[in-house]
């Protein structure tokens, strides 16, 4: 069964690229070809399905394979009624929004092996976030649907528009994908498994509280807030509302995807799997309702204010959004008729998307105010406006009427739960919304299709039947389901799994007269009263204050990190090395004396006693050798020359040749001594290669002041000299050299202990050596082989 | 002589961070070598005072060596010093040829001109 289920995640995935390969020799008849992939994804996930279907019980099952053992992260995927629902809305819209993309790219989009090929590849990834059981799958395929929509929304990247979207929702939904990772791994620590399966069978039907200890509560609750901040950026819930509407520069047929049925209702989704997880922790509910029903607000008002086509679409997208989010926070009073809510606004918004790209197909134009008796031109459109239309509005007799109802007697339900008070906000909020809605929906229905024509210089053109017949379909979805709500609740309950009510209350279009039918009569009533007031000023007031969109804020803080780093990049002159330098050299000074300070005076000071220095014994020739040592080395920087001070350095390595010889180690000073007569005569030679002007006195042009050189220059001296101290105490370490000088003559055979360390003991450690010489040598070789690119002075 | 020997290798230190910190290569190249060799008698410290001991070459009856695990790294970074020393005179030596200058902020402003 893995397989199957494989195949139909897969098949886009693997196939899309393909369409990219062909699309040269089909051009146009891709779109037929590109069909075939969402038919293969529904037959297997339809197949899928009926294996777990037995008795109108969905059982659910899980299906594994090995990723990641090491870490317990499996391939596995979860079979049950959520994932199959949206599974199902995704592909079957995905076959759809082919089709209608066919009609659609064919004169505007040229490179439609590219379209296509994303598109799949969208689909592969959405359909593989919805079956994840690991959490890591999960996200895997979550931050996939990411960077394919992103893709798909800058499709047309020649625009600014478009790329401005595609960044503005990429930043948004990638930057929630990380806190929804962190939230993912927390909840992967606190349940010691990341198999979302096992997390809820270990759950049961128990409180979280009364499985997790007091002190794990709170990390328990940072995870419930990181996974939620994921899904609410992805669909697009305040305070992220505001990369949808600029979204819509994606083509018409990615917004009908991503809008309705894909992308945004990924957070749904996340929302849903989460439910029986954190149903039982406080904040849940409520953080669920508070977002959801602002958001929903904001959208509504944003949406009535729009001019816009799609920008009306996407402000009611995030106003639905918020509504369905504000369902599941009303999950106490029992979770039921959720699929019901989503499919509904499947049907209606990719229906109204869909129709909107014929209307802008057409006629050319996105304004509203510039369009007007289409329906004349296109009949089957009107017709599939008007039944979408009115199902936003939640008219009755269609799919949002039934709807609307349900989430009214539950917020009503609520109030009189909760006792009144606050909770009279959110049956106010969902007044003002709905009644924004059913304002917007007519002005939609009524501007283009019914009203006469307003711009009569827009040249019209007549869409193709087949153009028209996806978006009809769905229309046809929501009036059937409006019609028999009945009928469709009863198939949608069929996918139950484990987190809605066993038996949910019945769907009908007329309850009998009570406070939820005249609630939504009411808004109705206002609505259209408030269409008509509207008509009256001519939509003279439309348009959104600047300061209120989100978008602009989100710009600046971009704009704001950049110029953030732009000045400390400037202030830390990473682009001068002798700076990066000081301040690497400085941090390392500064934070050693800062950290260390009392640990040295507390171990270096006691050094100092009689017993110390007694045996710390001296001889005037040490005296004598490492006074010149010092000398030669400040002479280097004292000597004014080029050369004065590279004669200084050779005398320093030969006094450290002889220092070696008074520390007892004749083959170091023997190596020394030849070395540094090496690099005397390279530099030498180099140096008469030279022109005469290096050898001119450096004059003291330094950026750092010499003070604070030699403030940080003694602060390493000394923190060096404290550090030797420390560490040749005489507790301080154990010596290792003992091995080797019992061990020399027995195991390496030879008397000299040095020599058998380098060649024998540790005879890698000299291939390694080598290796660094050789390296070293080639590179020589390499500049040196060279001719001079000539950047300013003469090649000599 | 532990205490005498730090104070002195402080001070190579301090000479060598103090040319390191300069804005012209060659006396960074000085900086760098006298580090090497700073680095390279902080190593052999560790091997304790060596008065009064012997050079850890084995003779029958003598038991005071001194430490010859120290050697054995010094002598290792002795020539990788020499190696690293040498690709950087070379370095210098192309750098200034290439673009006539060995000031670091002028070379980098020369970079900053060309892009």
């Amino acid at each position: 069964m893995i397989t199957t289920l494989l195949i139909g995640i897969l098949a886009p995935l693997v196939l899309g690229p393909a369409l990219l390969l062909i699309s040269p020799k089909l051009k146009s008849n891709l779109g037929w070809l590109a069909l075939f992939i969402p038919l293969i994804s529904i037959l297997a996930i339809v197949k899928v399905g009926l294996s777990v279907y037995s008795n109108h019980v969905i059982n659910a099952m899980t299906l594994s394979m090995d990723w990641v053992p090491s870490l317990g992260i499996n391939f596995s995927f979860l079979v049950d009624g959520v994932s199959l629902f949206f599974g199902l809305v995704v592909s079957i819209m995905g076959l759809l929004v082919v089709l209608y993309s066919k009609y659609y790219l064919h004169e505007t989009v040229q490179d439609n092996g590219r379209f296509y090929c994303y598109l799949m590849l969208f689909m592969s990834a959405m359909l593989g976030t919805v079956f994840a059981n690991n959490l890591i799958v999960l996200l895997v395929f979550w931050e996939f649907t990411g960077i394919t929509s992103f893709l798909l929304i800058g499709f047309s990247h020649e625009k600014k528009d478009s790329r401005r979207g595609a960044l503005m929702a990429f930043i948004t939904t990638g930057f929630t994908g990380l806190l929804l990772l962190a939230g993912l791994i927390l909840l992967t620590i606190l349940f010691e498994t990341s198999d979302f399966s096992k997390i809820v069978s270990l759950i049961g039907n128990n409180s979280l509280a009364t499985i997790f200890s007091a002190s794990q509560l709170p990390y328990l609750k940072a995870a419930m807030a990181l996974i939620l901040i994921g899904a609410f950026g992805k669909s697009a819930q305040f305070p992220f509302q505001y990369w949808l509407p600029n979204a819509m520069a994606a083509p018409t047929p990615v917004s009908a995807y991503l809008h309705s049925a894909a992308m945004v209702k990924l957070g749904i989704f996340l929302t849903v799997r989460m439910y029986p997880v954190f149903k039982t922790l406080s904040g849940w509910n409520e953080t669920l309702l508070w977002v959801g029903f602002i958001t929903m607000t904001i959208g509504g008002i944003f949406s009535f204010l729009s001019n816009d086509l799609k920008g009306i679409l996407a402000y009611t997208t995030v106003s639905q959004l918020g509504f369905l989010i504000g369902f599941y926070g009303l999950g106490t009073l029992g979770l039921e008729h959720d699929f019901f809510q989503i499919l509904n606004h499947v049907f209606y918004k990719g229906s109204l998307f869909m129709v909107a790209g014929i209307i802008i197909h057409s006629i050319g134009t996105k304004d509203i105010r510039k369009i007007g008796g289409l329906a004349s031109v296109m009949p089957l459109t009107a017709i599939t406006a008007t039944i979408a239309g009115l199902s936003m509005a939640g008219i009755p007799g269609t799919m949002g009427f039934v709807s609307k109802e349900i989430m009214v007697s539950k917020v009503l339900e609520l109030v009189t739960v909760n006792g009144g008070g606050i909770y009279w906000l959110f049956p106010a909020c969902l007044f003002i919304s709905a009644m924004c809605l059913i304002a917007t929906s007519l002005r939609f229905i009524y501007h283009c299709f019914y009203r006469k024509i307003q711009d009569s210089t827009l040249s019209i053109h007549k869409p193709k039947l087949m153009f028209q017949l996806p978006p009809f379909m769905l229309s046809l979805g929501a009036l059937f389901l409006g019609l028999f709500p009945e009928t469709g609740g009863h198939l949608l309950n069929q996918l139950n799994s484990g987190i809605h009510h066993v038996s949910p209350s019945h769907l009908a279009i007329f309850h009998g007269i009570n406070e939820p039918l005249l609630f939504g009569l009411s808004i109705i009533t206002t609505g259209f009263i408030l269409f008509a007031v509207a008509q009256a000023v001519n939509w003279r007031f439309t348009g959104i204050p600047k300061s209120l969109l989100f978008e602009t804020h989100f710009l600046s803080l971009i704009s704001g990190i950049k110029l953030l780093g732009k000045e400390i990049g400037e202030k830390l002159h990473v682009d001068k090395q002798q700076n990066y330098l000081t301040i690497i050299i400085s941090f390392f000074v500064i934070a050693f004396w800062y950290l260390g300070f009392n640990t040295i005076l507390s171990t270096v000071l006691p050094i100092f006693n009689l017993d110390y220095l007694e045996q710390d014994t001296l001889h005037f020739i040490h005296l004598i050798a490492g006074s010149l040592l010092a000398i030669s080395s400040i002479c280097i920087i004292a000597a004014r020359r080029t050369i004065s001070k590279f004669i200084s350095l050779s005398v320093t390595g030969f006094l450290v040749g002889f220092y070696f010889m008074l520390y007892k180690a004749p083959d170091l000073a023997l190596t020394q001594m030849l070395i540094e007569a090496a690099a005397l005569a390279l530099v030498l030679i180099l140096f008469s290669k030279m022109p005469k002007t290096l050898n001119k006195p450096i004059e003291s042009v330094d950026y750092l002041s010499s003070g604070f050189k030699l403030i940080i220059s003694i602060g390493f001296g000394a923190m060096m000299t404290s550090l030797i101290l420390v560490s040749t105490l005489p507790s301080s370490f154990k010596h290792m050299g003992k091995y080797f000088i019992d061990n020399t003559l027995s195991l390496a055979k030879g008397s000299n202990a040095v020599n058998t360390i380098l060649v024998d003991f540790r005879g890698f450690d000299t291939m390694g050596e080598i290796t660094v010489l050789v390296v070293a040598t080639l590179g020589i070789l390499g500049m040196l082989a060279t001719k001079n690119k000539k950047i300013g002075a003469s090649d000599d | 002589m532990l205490l005498f020997s730090s104070i002195i290798i402080g001070i190579m230190f301090t000479v060598a961070i103090y040319l390191i910190l300069e804005n012209r290569l060659l006396p960074v190249l000085f900086g760098f070598g006298l580090l090497t060799h700073a680095a390279n008698l902080a190593i052999l410290t560790m091997s304790k005072n060596p008065i009064g001991k012997v050079a850890p070459i084995i003779k029958s009856g003598v038991t005071n060596y001194v430490d010859p695990l120290p050697q054995a790294l010094i002598l290792t970074a002795i020539v990788i010093g020499f190696g690293v020393t040498a690709f950087l005179v070379v370095l210098i030596y192309r750098l200034y040829t290439a673009s006539g200058t060995t000031r670091i902020v002028t070379l980098f402003n020369e970079e900053i001109s060309t892009k």
